[in-house]
């Protein structure tokens, strides 16, 4: 009896790693031989809109100024182009930075400065944009690194009256300082390269990100502007916009430079965060995302379904294992001969396989192929975050919630106290 | 933007590369499973493993009778002293991991998983009715090289889907799928003599661990290193 149960709790679970194996494929193939979408990508000329790039920034002095320069480069129109560097309660010298590159550029840069409220970076947005007009709203982390044209890139998909929301590519520039950012510049080319491009491709929901990526102001006072209680601002602006009806766009050549972790503890608290913000937006949306309004296609429903449950695979497949343990010590296998022994086999090496060949894709499309040989090394890439995800929803869901206000859980920043900007070689 | 292009030929020679080396494979696998006996029998006797080597026959799905060999050798369940003894290193162990250097964080995490195993087993061993495992070394080490074989079966079809499409000259294919049937052809024995040879000495306390993270797991990741290697050779049209 107890083992009938078990077998049906692992049929249950290896049938929904198994569609997402399968996902992994499928976006894989795609973006390998599909038709690639990248709307109005190479516009230069054009009537551009008024834009404001917002910059949350709570301690960032490391890195501020690297950011600033890098927008003061932009060949947009500098008269449509407000920066708007946001300071929250920062206690380094980044309220300093920002008024001294405000002063030095007036008219440019209007600096944010906030003193109290709820403290996190959802807060510090919906805060500053109320604040600041335009018809299109950039939002860029601290620490990226836009290059020149990245402003026009983003902004141009907003010509289509449809689009609620631009996401751009991330790519790490501190790649060589060790294993894990080594690591972590594979799974983020897997991540954007395979995997956005090919929701793009598929017309599904390419996930705004909120680190290089911007939103239509209209579309997002008409679904009730920034949510500041919540970790993961980006992906519940994800879903309310798609669920509005709104479209998002990914830009696969609006590359911009971020710091990945370098050390794993820096890592696992990102992880962490990430999950815990991605879970909240699942409870959030699943029912109405399933209960799937008119104007949503099937497909879509289901990959904003899966995208929204990728951070609950994490724990799901720790509970198949211990299944799995549990009927082996039982000696119970749910199939017998030659089919339990193929069936076995294919699931552990195709099932495991499949990020594997999304990840390889993805540093040979770029071009950079001497990096796919430490392929293997993402195992443990993968052991760590397998833990910490199931770590932060366990305690999501058994630890009461702190009553206090949202804080600022920043990643750690590796760049040099003058906040230069390093050279990005690619 | 950078996509790919393939042509049908491409498509069309993957599909008989990966379908006819399946076959290929299968047609290989009894012969290569006299060679795997006999390397098993060469084996025993410096290993000191007694018992002899014996041939199972597997049905597949009544075409072809698949032979896989095994050691006869018995293992015991381990004694209280041995229960004890491996409680105790595997505490240790516990405690060591815990002044593990934060860079190697995920080292960490694979020794506390396998110590949870362990730890699985021990308490099963400790706790279950003395006969009740319900596995032996014979059936253990029949079981093992028979997933071997599956993935020797597997291996060009994976390939076919996920490598072969790649421009890539058709020489370096080969060579990648000659090598990788080969590492394994030869891993695959070794592997179980290495297994028999643990859990005979040991007991069977350590099939549990040797079986979950030891087994299928390595050649999956002996595949994604020779896949990773392959994908980072240039493409035939950046070399011509």
């Amino acid at each position: 009896m107890i083992g009938a149960i078990l077998v049906t709790v692992l049929a249950a679970i290896v049938a929904v790693i198994l569609i997402y194996t399968i996902r992994h494929y499928t976006f894989t193939i795609n973006r390998l031989v599909g038709q690639h979408r990248q709307p109005y990508v190479d516009i230069g000329v054009a009537d551009w809109p008024e834009v404001v790039v917002l910059v949350p920034a709570h301690n960032e002095a490391k890195v501020i100024g690297g950011m600033l320069d890098a927008l003061l480069e932009q060949d947009y129109p500098p008269d449509r182009l407000t920066i708007v560097p946001i300071n929250d309660r920062s206690t380094d010298a980044t309220a300093a930075i920002v008024d001294r590159y405000a002063a030095a550029h007036p008219g440019r840069i209007a600096p944010f400065h906030r003193t109290d409220g709820v403290g996190g970076k959802a807060a510090a947005l919906r805060d500053a944009a109320a604040n600041f007009g335009g018809q299109v709203h950039l939002v860029f982390d601290a620490d990226y690194l836009p290059g020149q044209s990245l402003v026009k890139q983003l902004v141009a998909p907003f010509f289509d009256p449809e689009v609620g929301a631009v996401m751009g590519r991330v790519v790490p520039h501190n790649v060589s300082r060790s294993l894990l950012t080594r690591l972590l510049d594979l799974e983020r080319a897997g991540g954007y390269q395979v995997d956005q491009q090919a929701r793009m491709n598929l017309r599904l929901v390419p996930q705004y990100g909120g680190t290089v990526g911007g939103v239509r102001r209209a579309a997002v006072e008409a679904v009730g502007g920034w949510s500041a209680d919540t970790l993961a601002e980006d992906t519940d602006m994800t879903y309310r916009l798609v669920l509005a009806g709104w479209e998002i766009v990914y830009q696969n050549r609006s590359e911009c430079y971020e710091e990945v972790p370098e050390n794993w503890p820096t890592r696992i608290r990102q992880i962490m965060r990430w999950t815990q913000g991605h879970n909240q937006s699942l409870w959030r949306y699943w029912w109405p995302l399933l209960k799937r309004p008119g104007h949503l296609r099937p497909g879509l429903v289901l990959d904003g379904l899966l995208l929204l449950g990728v951070f609950a695979v994490g724990p799901l497949l720790l509970v198949g294992w211990g299944v799995a343990i549990a009927l082996f010590f039982m000696g119970v296998i749910p199939l017998h001969g030659f089919v339990a022994l193929l069936g076995i086999t294919a699931y552990g090496t195709l099932g495991n396989f499949a990020a594997f060949f999304e990840v390889a894709t993805a540093a040979r499309l770029d071009g950079t192929l001497g990096r796919i040989r430490i392929l293997p090394f993402l195992a443990f890439g993968f052991l760590v975050s397998l833990v910490s995800v199931s770590r932060a929803t366990l305690a999501q869901i058994f630890l009461p919630r702190p009553r206090q206000p949202r804080q600022w859980d920043k990643t750690e920043r590796y760049r040099g106290d003058n906040g230069a900007a390093p050279k990005v070689h690619q | 933007m950078v996509g790919m292009a393939i042509p049908r030929t491409t498509i069309l020679i993957a599909t008989v590369l990966g379908l006819g080396g399946a076959v290929a494979v299968v047609a290989a696998l009894n012969p290569l499973a006299e060679l795997w006996a006999r390397a098993f029998e060469a084996l025993a006797g410096p290993l000191g493993i007694p018992g002899g080597v014996a041939m199972q026959g597997t049905s597949v799905l009544g075409l072809h009778t698949l032979q896989t060999p095994f050691y006869l050798l018995q293992a015991a369940p381990p004694s209280a002293l041995m229960l004890r003894n491996v409680a105790i290193v595997a505490g240790l162990l516990l405690l060591a991991t815990i002044v593990v250097p934060q860079r190697f964080v995920p080292l960490r995490y694979f020794l506390r998983f396998l110590i949870l195993l362990q730890g699985i087993s021990l308490g099963y061993f400790a706790l279950a009715p003395a006969g009740g495992f319900p596995y032996t070394l014979p059936s253990y080490v029949a079981g093992l090289v028979g997933m071997g074989q599956v993935v020797l079966v597997l291996l060009p079809v994976i390939l076919a889907i996920t490598y072969y499409l790649f421009d890539i000259s058709w020489a370096r294919k080969l060579l990648l799928s000659i090598l990788l049937l080969g590492h394994l052809a030869v891993m695959i024995p070794l592997q179980a003599t290495v297994h028999a040879w643990l859990i005979a000495r040991g007991s069977l306390l350590f099939l549990p661990p040797l079986f979950l993270v030891f087994g299928i797991l390595v050649h999956v990741l002996v595949f994604v290193a020779f896949y990773g290697w392959g994908m980072s050779w240039p493409s035939a049209r950046r070399r011509a």
